[in-house]
């Protein structure tokens, strides 16, 4: 790759050789106090490892029987019905996938469908590296102590089976819990380290390593987002309407049966259309046909804001504000005395205390009402800020101050609690300095 | 008339038909209608935004302008996490359909795309906010300066803000009696004052102010006063 590819049109900095010094530095001290403190490997990453089993089954009943395709109480979700899945009219029963241990199998409701292999799949979900240790230890000492068999010796017979069909179950169950190490996770960690590092190497200057990452994120971003969009709106929306039965053949299989697939069909041509037309945009000419879609975008964007704004934001702060400005402490049902106050809601009846005077309280209220119309005031620039108006715009410029300060503060502090995360991540998820 | 006339009367169209789906519930299907083909609208400009990105970046790459290598590294990643994305590589598959492979999960690291998300993208966005910390002290260090009493009451709430929110402010505060007359100087009670005082009246001002604004941009959208948004093909 030529270094002419690498610079920037603005011209970056040949040499950066401090940036790569301190970078070398804060790595090779990181790394030993890992050794030191902490030996092991570094981005130790472990995972739980449970194998799922899928065995193809079909009702044993007959189609009027359905139901007994419904999940028994208490089994998991992957024995719930099949939706959309419903008998076809050629009286075929409905075939679900269960777990091959599936309960129904016994009592005859299931059958497993012959000449269909099972699915079987692991899946695998990041467990603490210390809690992993400690379970590993656990699973092989329980492993070790359930391999010996029972001892017969003073047991009748019946207890002597329980005994060891009970050890051969928990032997079993802890056979089936795997936990081990997760090279994939490890390497992981070790790019998202690597990918910190360089978004941190900017604050030195701006230089290569930052460069890179920035282009990687700019690339992963964009199709993330456009993934995000494909698989939640244009697959359910769009292509399901489209083509339901491929959609749901390879993509939905839960895809629910429309009631009106001609017109649903029909309706989704027209932002099929207006896709069509927006994405002609790339094209060299006749970018103006990309203006119909967006006029269809702003305007239900402007309908949707209009109501909204006006109802959520408008006529919901304004209620908001108007409360009592004189606030009283709440009542209390003890010691009901002279001055009290009763009556009944819904039907219930209540009596309380007569109620004190809460200074707090009225203070904050009147505050929030003077803060409120002093600002609004402010915004307002059809007055010039003179005289009475003046004054009460310069009170709401206060409140402002304070407003602006806090949202200063808390923002400052939400960096920082990332920042303390990143930190958090490199220490102890990459490095483990953690004690 | 195709450029200027029909996008203008498709604005006011499905603007008014949002507004009247709100007073009327005749045409509530007709808006929910609309914001599917809103949503899909969406859905497809992300796929348009992705396609300005290829030609801004092939653009780049072909002519050998300065920088080109980061493009290409900006497309490969690009294509990477796409290819994993739409093909659900290494996806969990789902407990009811598992012979479905598209119908499988990717969220955890075990699939491509939720490894990419955990251990790239994730990590960059995070970063990248962090990194921020050190701008907005830096910039904050350089600018904030109590000349007025503005300027005083900004700094002096951010101030109360940050100390409140760590250690330091409970441990500065705690002697204060909680039922004595100076209990509103303990830290929890400075920072309730600030915040559900002080600035809830402040961001609600600001709220009706941007709610009005909002009203009156999209009134003038549909009705066609202000064409600026589809002035430009």
């Amino acid at each position: 790759m030529s270094s002419e590819g690498m610079q920037q049109s603005g011209g970056a900095p040949k040499s950066d050789t401090r940036l790569w010094i301190a970078l070398l530095i804060f790595g090779a001290v990181g790394i030993f106090a890992g050794k030191v403190w902490r030996p092991g490997p570094l981005a130790e990453a472990y995972v739980e490892v449970v194998t799922e089993t899928r065995v193809l089954a079909e009702a044993v009943a007959p189609p009027a029987a359905q139901p007994a395709l419904a999940a028994p109480s208490g089994s998991m979700g992957a024995n719930a019905p099949l939706p959309g899945a419903s008998t076809s009219e050629d009286s075929s029963p409905t075939r679900v996938w269960v777990e091959s241990n599936d309960p129904r199998f016994q009592s005859g409701e299931l059958r497993r469908v012959e000449g269909v292999a099972p699915e079987v799949w692991d899946e695998r979900s990041r467990v603490d590296p210390k809690k992993a240790k400690e379970q590993i230890a656990t699973l092989e000492g329980d492993a070790e102590r359930l391999s010996e068999p029972t001892d017969p010796t003073g047991l009748t017979q019946e207890e002597f089976e329980a005994r060891e069909a009970a050890r051969i179950t928990a032997l079993k169950a802890v056979e089936s819990t795997r936990i081990v190490a997760s090279p994939r996770d490890s390497i992981g960690i070790w790019v998202a380290a690597l990918l910190t590092l360089g978004i941190f190497s900017f604050l030195v200057r701006d230089n290569p390593f930052y460069k890179v990452v920035e282009s990687i994120l700019i690339g992963v971003s964009a199709a993330y987002w456009m993934l995000v969009a494909f698989w939640s709106t244009l697959v359910p929306d769009l292509f399901a309407k489209l083509a339901p039965d491929l959609v749901r053949a390879t993509m939905l299989p839960g895809l629910v049966e429309s009631e009106h697939p001609g017109k649903d069909f029909l309706l989704a041509l027209i932002p099929l259309a207006l896709g069509v037309m927006l994405l002609w945009r790339l094209a060299p000419r006749g970018a103006w046909i990309a203006v119909w879609p967006l006029a269809v975008v702003i305007g239900t964007f402007a309908g949707m804001r209009l109501t909204a704004s006006i109802e959520a934001d408008f006529m919901a702060q304004i209620a908001a504000t108007m409360k009592p400005l004189v606030a009283f402490t709440p009542g209390s049902l003890e010691g009901v005395v002279d001055g009290s106050v009763s009556g009944a809601v819904d039907g219930v009846s209540y009596a309380t205390s007569a109620q004190g005077f809460d200074l707090g309280g009225t203070l904050a209220g009147v505050l929030g009402v003077v803060g409120v119309i002093t600002v609004l005031v402010y915004f307002f620039f059809s007055l010039e800020h003179k005289g009475l108006v003046g004054k009460t715009a310069r009170v709401g410029v206060w409140f402002l101050m304070i407003t602006f300060g806090a949202a200063f503060g808390f923002t400052v502090m939400g960096r920082i609690t990332l920042l303390v995360g990143r930190f958090d991540f490199l220490f102890n998820d990459w490095l483990g300095l953690s004690p | 008339m195709l450029q200027r006339t029909i996008p203008l009367l498709i604005l006011s169209a499905s603007g008014l038909v949002l507004i009247l789906s709100y007073f009327s519930p005749i045409t509530e299907t007709w808006s929910e209608q609309v914001v599917s083909w809103f949503n899909i609208l969406a859905g497809v400009a992300f796929v348009l935004g992705a396609g300005n990105l290829l030609a801004v970046n092939l653009e780049k790459i072909s002519s050998k302008r300065p920088g080109w290598a980061y493009a290409a590294i900006t497309l490969v990643s690009f294509g990477a996490m796409l290819v994993v994305g739409l093909s659900k590589w290494g996806s969990v598959p789902d407990a009811k359909y598992p012979n479905v492979h598209l119908a499988g999960s990717q969220d955890s690291t075990q699939a491509g795309y939720g490894w990419a998300y955990e251990y790239v993208l994730s990590p960059l966005t995070a970063t990248m906010f962090a990194l921020l910390a050190f701008y907005v002290a830096s910039a904050a260090f350089r600018a904030f300066r109590a000349k007025n009493l503005e300027a005083i009451l900004l700094l002096g709430t951010a101030f109360i803000i940050l100390l409140v929110q760590i250690a330091a402010g409970a441990f500065l505060t705690n002697w204060i009696p909680e039922d004595s007359f100076f209990a509103f100087l303990r830290a929890e009670s400075l920072k309730a004052i600030v915040t559900e005082v002080f600035q809830t009246a402040g961001m609600r001002a600001i709220l009706i102010g941007i709610a009005l604004g909002t009203a009156a941009t999209s009134l003038r959208l549909i009705l066609g006063i202000d064409r600026s948004a589809l002035s430009k093909g």
